[in-house]
């Protein structure tokens, strides 16, 4: 399906000299986790189907892909280890020095680092980078007595954020837990793509929160209004629970997703906001590069997509298979 | 006398009834007649009135490429089955129902072509509509993104990723801006693509993604000691049989 096909010569004179040459093939918006295995996302957003399945090279329980979506951790499903999976190349390595069977493994914005949540111990596992040997900060959180709500870990591999009912943690180089200032509880939390600035959403206000390593200065974008509600789901956007907060690669558009499929996005350098429904009840803001999140897991054949760019919602079907036929 | 009169009422009852029924048309909504490359308009079932029976219809998608091909499966339905899509109507309803969905999304695919859509209606109280046709004209690429590959000693890499209806490809033209303390400030780079896409379209692989391509186009450069990227953004614009694209860009390494 990747077969490449052509070379072309051409003149190049950059003031310099060379020559040009081109390979055409089927595009990839991304990688869909499935089970232990992988399907590709063929074509372009609105244009795209479900390919057949890639299977890992190992028996896995779960995969998960990273946001640039060249690399995937999977875990064992024999030994719970923890697998580094190079997609192009096909091959696996284990991730050494960390926990087995991670209860979540969440990506930093970019996939350039990692962090892994082990429910039974509390305990968090930063990795500085997507890697088989990475540097490994191990961070406990047994005295929060619960799961967070949302984690996130920054592109430098650095900073690791939790979300718990009862305070916003950061944690850092020095390896203390910084409490983060935010109004009420946080449903969601993600890095910027290559800054240690954050955003969260609580029930009441969406906040960035810029250099938490030094002077921690929040600025509230969003706030819930009083009385009553506006109606244009833009102007209201943490209405529902927020499953997930994510920002563009370019970081320009921060987008929330709620529990009852409402999608809002801050156009950061605008100062605009925009709402959408996706009809579906996204399971998290899975980066797929640009401004690209895959909104869910297969269901019913289909997968949905969001471009936080233009505000539009597309399925993404399973391919039809050759012997299908399309009438003609 | 009374039993005539009775007769003649229901008789009349009837033709009523019958005429009535005869005024409820179907027809297939939200579909234009141009359809637009890569989108997905959704398509509902509407009556002009409630309808006097529950009854249950088929819509059928077909696609004819305009170019001929593998492309017959590049349109389908955006959920459930891609060629056929179920409906019900409910008595006193006006409008058909997806499951419990009002509408289903037609994936209009990215080939140049037509796409026919016909209805069915059990029963035979309630008409099918025309079958519905909607074209999608050749039109000039478009570009949807542009990154780029590995920067190395020599050479670099700039993907293109877009598509083309018509499913053909003549050339891209490279605009880069060169660093300030370079001469000239600009330089345009025009690189023939016919062959490489006439391959890959004819190609049976090319046949899941429609006229969807990623191109990588790599160029190699003698640069000063020490360069590692020769250019400070670049601008691409395709050409196909149509014309020529919107420049997509600038994009910076």
């Amino acid at each position: 399906m990747t077969t490449r096909h052509g070379i072309v010569q051409a003149a190049l004179s950059l003031g310099l000299a060379g020559a040009a040459w081109a390979q055409v093939q089927g595009p990839i918006m991304g990688y869909l986790p499935e089970g232990g295995t992988l399907r590709a996302l063929s074509g372009i957003p609105a244009a795209g189907s479900i390919s057949g399945v890639i299977n890992p090279g190992g028996a896995y329980s779960r995969v998960e892909v990273s946001p640039d979506q060249t690399q995937a951790l999977a875990v064992a499903t024999d030994t719970g280890a923890v697998m580094l999976y190079t997609i192009s190349t096909g091959t696996s390595v284990a991730v050494q020095g960390v926990g087995s069977s991670p209860d979540r493994i969440i990506f930093s914005p970019s996939g350039a680092a990692a962090g892994l949540w082990f429910s039974s111990t509390r305990h968090f596992q930063l990795l500085n980078r997507l890697s088989a040997a990475p540097v490994i900060n191990d961070i406990d959180f047994s005295f929060t007595l619960s799961d967070p709500a949302s984690l996130a870990v920054s592109d430098d591999g650095q900073w690791m954020v939790g979300a718990w009912p009862f305070s916003l943690y950061a944690v850092g180089p020095s390896h203390s837990a910084i409490v983060l200032p935010v109004s009420g509880a946080a449903e969601a939390v993600s890095f910027f793509h290559g800054r240690n600035d954050l955003a969260a959403i609580t029930a009441s206000q969406v906040v960035l929160i810029t250099d938490i390593g030094g002077a921690v200065a929040p600025n509230v974008i969003w706030s819930k209004p009083d009385d009553p509600p506006p109606a244009n789901p833009a102007a209201a956007p943490p209405a529902q629970i927020a499953v997930a907060l994510a920002t563009s690669f370019d970081n320009r558009y921060l987008s929330v997703a709620g529990n009852l499929g409402s999608l809002s996005t801050f156009d950061l350098v605008a100062g605009t906001s925009v709402g959408v429904n996706c009809a579906c009840a996204p399971t998290s803001l899975y980066g797929m590069g640009g401004a690209l999140f895959r909104l869910m897991s297969l269901t019913d054949g289909v997968v949905k997509v969001f471009d936080a760019s233009t505000n539009e919602v597309w399925f993404v079907p399973l391919a039809v298979a050759a012997t299908s036929g399309g009438a003609q | 006398m009374i039993a005539r009169r009775v007769l003649l009422l229901a008789v009349l009852m009837l033709a009523a009834c019958a005429g009535a029924w005869g005024q409820v048309t179907v027809t297939i909504t939200g579909l234009p007649t141009v359809g637009v490359a890569a989108t997905q308009p959704a398509a509902a079932v509407t009556l002009s009135g409630p309808s006097p029976v529950t009854t249950t219809g088929t819509l059928t998608l077909a696609f004819t490429p305009a170019g001929g091909g593998n492309q017959a499966f590049d349109a389908k339905f955006a959920s459930g089955s891609p060629f056929t899509a179920n409906f019900t109507i409910a008595s006193g309803s006006t409008q058909g129902l997806f499951g419990t969905a009002s509408s289903i999304p037609v994936m209009i695919g990215t080939v140049a072509g037509t796409i026919t859509i016909t209805t069915s209606i059990q029963g035979g109280v309630l008409a099918p509509p025309a079958p519905v046709v909607m074209t999608v004209n050749p039109t000039v690429p478009v570009i949807t993104k542009v990154t780029f590959g590995t920067f190395a000693s020599g050479t670099f890499s700039v993907l293109v990723t877009g598509r083309s209806t018509p499913r053909d490809m003549t050339s891209a033209l490279f605009h880069f801006a060169l660093p300030t303390n370079t001469q000239p400030s600009t330089l345009d780079v025009t690189v023939p693509l016919q062959t490489a896409f006439t391959a890959w379209y004819s190609n049976s692989n090319s046949a899941p993604f429609g006229s969807t391509f990623t191109a990588t186009v790599q160029f190699s450069y003698t640069g000063p000691p020490g360069s590692t990227v020769p250019f400070t953004a670049v601008t691409v614009a395709l050409t196909n049989s149509v014309g020529s694209s919107n420049t997509f860009g600038p994009v910076n390494p």
